[in-house]
């Protein structure tokens, strides 16, 4: 079963988010912010990460960078779900490094969608 | 709704449209029509199923008829149809006789146009394929107004711009535009839209390289969907293409259309249909200026 960490400071976000996740078959761990976030990862990658980009005590953009640096860090895919919409704010996103990107609100099949995208999940 | 009432409606949509619906979405029909019922002030559904019966306004047969259709779609919908275009249909038609000139392509039942700036996009991804100066135009037809609206102002929503689109094509393809996206111009400017009742004969829409109609003719009567079948198949130069949705068959036997194999969905049309008499109709150009 492949894993993913919701990263959001908003609990009804990563609410929708895990029961979206789980219902598609993932086993979910969920982190606050950035700085949990990092610390779960250094235990453990995740599969898939859904990331907000503002966060408290460590940002979005910044947990990415962190991440990357680890030894397999490149190996979670990274979506981001945020409310940005800004396309300078997309482009930075896409240099960072982030595999797909996710503007809220979203629903199921546009999670999926993501998923599938970044082969997390097979074509329907 | 009883069922006198809901037999009305469904005779109305069948004899306009060609387009079928069951007993079981009597409950659908009730919940789309009521709002235009309110619309045009009427107290109650029933009110406005009374003067349907009777001498009613074009304007309001024509509100009935947008509520009652379906306008489903999205970017890249059943991608394995996009698929085997890109794997498919482009390479042959990129050997075909006389495509260093145009390449037309017919999305039929387009509704708000996500299928046509799909095609718009992919077509720019793979225009290497293409012979050099290849002209490219699509064609989208629906039987909505407000539908062949929407897709001419190219204007998305959030929500409907991510269902089937990665980010990388988004940002590539679509400038950030009062909350939503609007498709570039390089995307508009291959693809036109226009009214087209599918019921109505075809003989002026013009002749095509690929017609793309999916999830139509399975959502009409099946007779009905024979005989559009038939003429669009006219519309077809020889050696052309025709995809239905990837599940969908044809809903009955065309001369001249051959199965491609391992390509469920996709439909060629012979060689030898029409020899010749496809050509002049191209050259004549488009019917629809």
């Amino acid at each position: 079963m492949k894993s993913c960490l919701i990263v959001d400071d908003s609990h009804v976000v990563r609410k929708v988010a895990r029961r979206i996740a789980e219902d598609l078959g993932f086993s979910c761990s969920e982190a606050g912010d950035g700085q949990e976030a990092f610390a779960f990862c250094q235990g453990s990658l995740p599969d898939v990460i859904f990331l907000d980009w503002n966060m408290p005590a460590m940002s979005g953009a910044e947990f990415l960078e962190h991440l990357r640096a680890l030894e397999n860090g490149k190996h979670p895919k990274v979506i981001f779900c945020t409310t940005e919409n800004d396309p300078v704010q997309i482009a930075r996103a896409l240099a960072a490094g982030v595999d797909e990107y996710v503007m809220k609100p979203f629903d199921r099949d546009i999670l999926r969608m993501k998923l599938m995208q970044v082969g997390m999940v097979e074509k329907a | 709704m009883n069922i006198g009432d809901f037999e009305m409606y469904r005779r109305l949509l069948l004899d306009r449209t060609g387009l079928a619906i069951s007993e079981d979405k009597d409950y659908l029909l009730e919940s789309r029509l009521t709002p235009v019922a309110k619309k045009w002030k009427y107290s109650t559904l029933g009110a406005m199923t009374l003067a349907l019966r009777g001498l009613a306004s074009p304007d309001l047969v024509h509100d009935v008829l947008e509520a009652m259709m379906d306008h489903e779609t999205e970017f890249f919908r059943d991608i394995t149809g996009f698929d085997r275009f890109r794997d498919v249909v482009l390479p042959a038609l990129a050997e075909g006789p006389g495509k260093d000139k145009s390449v037309r392509i017919w999305s039929a039942g387009c509704a708000t146009g996500q299928e046509a700036y799909s095609l718009s996009i992919l077509l720019q991804d793979e225009k290497s394929r293409l012979p050099a100066g290849c002209r490219v135009e699509i064609i989208g037809t629906d039987l909505s107004a407000m539908c062949i609206d929407y897709a001419e102002r190219a204007v998305y929503s959030q929500f409907e711009s991510q269902h089937g689109m990665p980010i990388a094509v988004l940002y590539k393809y679509f400038d950030a535009h009062e909350g939503g996206w609007k498709a570039k111009r390089l995307l508009r400017e291959s693809v036109s839209f226009r009214r087209l009742n599918l019921t109505d004969p075809l003989k002026r829409i013009g002749v095509f390289d690929v017609i793309f109609c999916r999830n139509v003719l399975n959502r009409m009567d099946k007779k009905i969907a024979v005989q559009i079948l038939g003429r669009m198949t006219r519309c077809l130069m020889p050696g052309g293409f025709l995809l239905l949705g990837s599940d969908e068959t044809l809903p009955g036997p065309v001369a001249w259309l051959r199965p491609v194999e391992h390509n469920p969905g996709l439909y060629t049309l012979d060689q030898s249909y029409g020899a010749g008499g496809g050509d002049s109709f191209k050259k004549a150009g488009s019917f629809f200026s």
